[in-house]
């Protein structure tokens, strides 16, 4: 039995992708991932290595070919799309390195729509929103469309977006990666403090070493397979 | 209920994109809605003010007691070859000289059918007022037994029908259109030529597929049209216009004194080819007009429904490419928690919201539009609607129409989405 706080469990979890020339690529082979409540890990990896792939499995968009993936207490193997929806609306928020904010909503829109999907009715969403916009000092800038905001603005309106619903996991996929190194500092500090407010788990891809470092847990993915990244640190698994 | 207020706000907040298939939709959906209200409209106008603008209360039918041979139509040809000739004068008088190709082979092969020309047809019509009656070249005419039965008015009559000097009694034989038809020549000529004196006016005017033409209040009617006032004629009269000579049905419409005038008028025309009428049956009112103008509805709802399919396609089109622009807005969406099945039914609903609006602003336009001019939709020249008729079945029936087509148009694009969404 997991304990109550975990969020998520993966065991020995694989996923090949067939090529155009036939052959299969097994990208990941035997992930082994726990993740509970308030953590913070930090993945990192080469180019290619399957860190997006790994994100987008514990996101619920695509399964695994093997393994268990357990996520509050839901076998998610098993789990039909709407279940999975229905977890990803309510229990799972996204942050995407290039922010995919709907163009035509302002961002008090925007925020609200990830409400909206939670199961919020459309007062208190719009009251979350609000606030949630608040707390990443965006109030000023309700109003504005993305293509009227600034790269690290429309992360923060993202960042909003995930969190409104007080989610329960946190997914970020280079989160800082196309933005330039002050601005990052500023978004990855309000990401981390915003989801340790939250008590929520962040699992947060980056090539940055500096955000890495500023994560609870390190781990490198390589050959299929997740290693601690500082193994002379490494308690035990 | 979620799924409606996403689909709701990406009605609305993709308007513009919207807008552009609603408008092709507007265009189709209103072409069927004018045919459908045009239809209508000239129904309502015949029904209400037919009797009292075309000069009739009472409608009646006969026909030929046998249908005419072939031999028949040959004699009367020769008869009028020997008019022609006896007569050259007679011809531009009477301007009105019609050809008739005519099939005699009863298959219903077209490439077995023999073909007899049927040319040179001429007037075997006189119209007598006090004017011309003691015209000696008309006295002629008249007296001259080879020609046969032909249309006599006497002046009382040609009065009573108003049939005035120099209007004439026309009477077309003809079944193809010459190709140097001109209705309107031949209806002004017939009108205004006073015969025998002008003798201007060629003889080659043809006519389309009516046969007996009878125009009355001195103005002419079009050929072929349900309101040959005075005598109505079905386009197969006597038989000519199809592969083989068929029973012949005549139609008219009458005021109750004139009645028996105008069946003398087509007893009289049919004699001239050679046949004989039956008795006349009197039938309801408007029942003759309405089937010819249900035909032409008929036609209508044919042209409107291929500018509705073509529109449906052309939505279905555009839709689904929106669609696939928003590929990665759905995406997002999907990220957001909305499952494969929300993504399709937004797409739908979409659709739907937009065919809704397109509905909502078609009928509002067709009402605004009778409302300034009651009259607009009516194809019946002779009527003026003045007062606005709200036909509701056919605006519910276009509204239902429209949401038909939103769903089904609607099912391709949210397909795609269903199936598209991709998330990375
Ligand atoms: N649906 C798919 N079908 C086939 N191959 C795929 C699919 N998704 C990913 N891949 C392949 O898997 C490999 C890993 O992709 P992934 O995006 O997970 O890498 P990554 O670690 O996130 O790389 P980066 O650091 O560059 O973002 C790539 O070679 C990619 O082409
Ligand atoms: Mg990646």
């Amino acid at each position: 039995m997991p304990a109550d706080d975990v969020v998520v469990e993966v065991e020995g979890a694989s996923k090949s992708f067939r090529l155009p020339s036939g052959e299969h690529l097994r990208l990941l082979n035997g992930v082994d991932l726990t993740v509970t409540a308030g953590d913070s890990v930090a993945i990192q990896g080469r180019s290619g290595s399957g860190k997006s792939t790994l994100l987008r499995a514990l996101g619920l968009f695509i399964p695994f070919d093997e393994g268990r993936h357990h996520m509050l207490g839901v076998d998610i193997r098993a789990a039909g799309d709407r279940r999975c929806s229905k977890l990803r609306a309510r229990s799972i928020g996204f942050v995407f390195q290039d922010f995919r904010l709907l163009p035509n909503l302002t961002a008090q829109q925007n925020v609200e729509y990830g409400c909206l999907l939670a199961g919020l009715g459309p007062r208190e969403g719009a009251r979350a929103a609000r606030e949630a916009l608040e707390r990443v000092g965006l109030t000023d800038r309700a109003r504005s469309r993305p293509a009227q905001l600034s790269g690290g603005e429309q992360q923060r309106v993202s960042i909003a977006r995930a969190l409104v619903k007080r989610p329960d996991l946190v997914l970020a996929d280079e989160p800082t990666g196309s933005l330039d190194g002050e601005t990052a500092d500023v978004v990855i500090e309000l990401l981390l403090a915003s989801v340790a407010d939250l008590g929520a788990a962040l699992v947060l891809v980056t090539h940055d070493d500096a955000v890495a470092g500023r994560c609870g847990r390190r781990v490198r993915l390589g050959g299929g397979t997740l290693h601690d990244d500082e193994p002379a640190a490494a308690g035990g698994g | 209920m979620r799924v409606v207020r996403l689909g709701l706000r990406e009605f609305r907040h993709n308007w513009r994109r919207n807008s552009i298939f609603g408008l092709i939709l507007l265009l189709s959906i209103g072409v069927q809605l004018f045919t459908a209200l045009s239809a209508e409209a000239s129904k309502t106008a015949v029904e209400r003010y037919g009797a009292a603008v075309f000069g009739y209360a009472e409608t009646y039918t006969s026909g030929l007691e046998e249908p005419l041979s072939v031999e028949q139509l040959r004699t009367f040809n020769a008869r009028l070859d020997e008019i022609g000739r006896s007569y050259p004068w007679f011809r531009p008088a009477t301007s009105v000289s019609l050809s008739a190709r005519l099939r005699t082979s009863p298959s219903t092969n077209p490439a077995d059918a023999p073909t007899l020309e049927l040319r040179a047809v001429t007037p075997a019509w006189r119209l007598m007022t006090p004017a011309i009656a003691d015209d000696d070249a008309w006295r002629t005419v008249m007296s001259d037994q080879r020609l046969g039965p032909a249309i006599l008015l006497e002046s009382a009559t040609a009065e009573r029908l108003r049939l005035t000097t120099p209007a004439a009694v026309t009477v077309l034989l003809a079944a193809e259109p010459a190709a140097r038809t001109d209705p309107g020549r031949t209806a002004r000529s017939a009108a205004t030529a006073a015969p025998p004196a002008s003798r201007t006016g060629g003889g080659g005017t043809g006519a389309g597929i009516a046969l007996l033409n009878v125009p009355v209040f001195g103005t002419y009617s079009e050929l072929n049209k349900a309101f040959t006032t005075g005598g109505l004629v079905n386009q197969n009269v006597l038989g000519l216009a199809q592969a083989t000579p068929r029973p012949v049905q005549i139609a008219w419409r009458c005021e109750p004194t004139r009645c028996s005038d105008t069946y003398g008028l087509i007893r009289t025309a049919a004699q001239v080819v050679g046949g004989r009428p039956q008795d006349p049956q009197r039938v309801d009112n408007v029942d003759q007009i309405l089937p010819i103008l249900t035909a032409q509805r008929r036609d209508g709802q044919r042209f409107a429904a291929i500018v509705v399919l073509l529109g449906m396609l052309a939505v279905a089109f555009v839709a689904t490419a929106f669609i696939e622009v928003r590929a990665p807005q759905f995406a997002t969406l999907r990220a957001l928690g909305a499952s494969r099945s929300a993504i399709g039914a937004i797409a739908l609903l979409e659709n739907l919201f937009t065919a809704a609006t397109v509905a909502v602003l078609a009928a509002g336009l067709g009402l605004a539009a009778g409302s300034l001019n009651p009259d607009l939709f009516n194809q019946i020249p002779q009527v003026r609607l003045d007062r606005m008729e709200v036909p509701v079945a056919l605006y519910a029936q276009t509204v239902a129409l429209t949401l038909l087509i939103g769903l089904l148009t609607g099912l391709a694009p949210a397909l795609r989405a269903y199936r598209s969404v991709r998330t990375t």
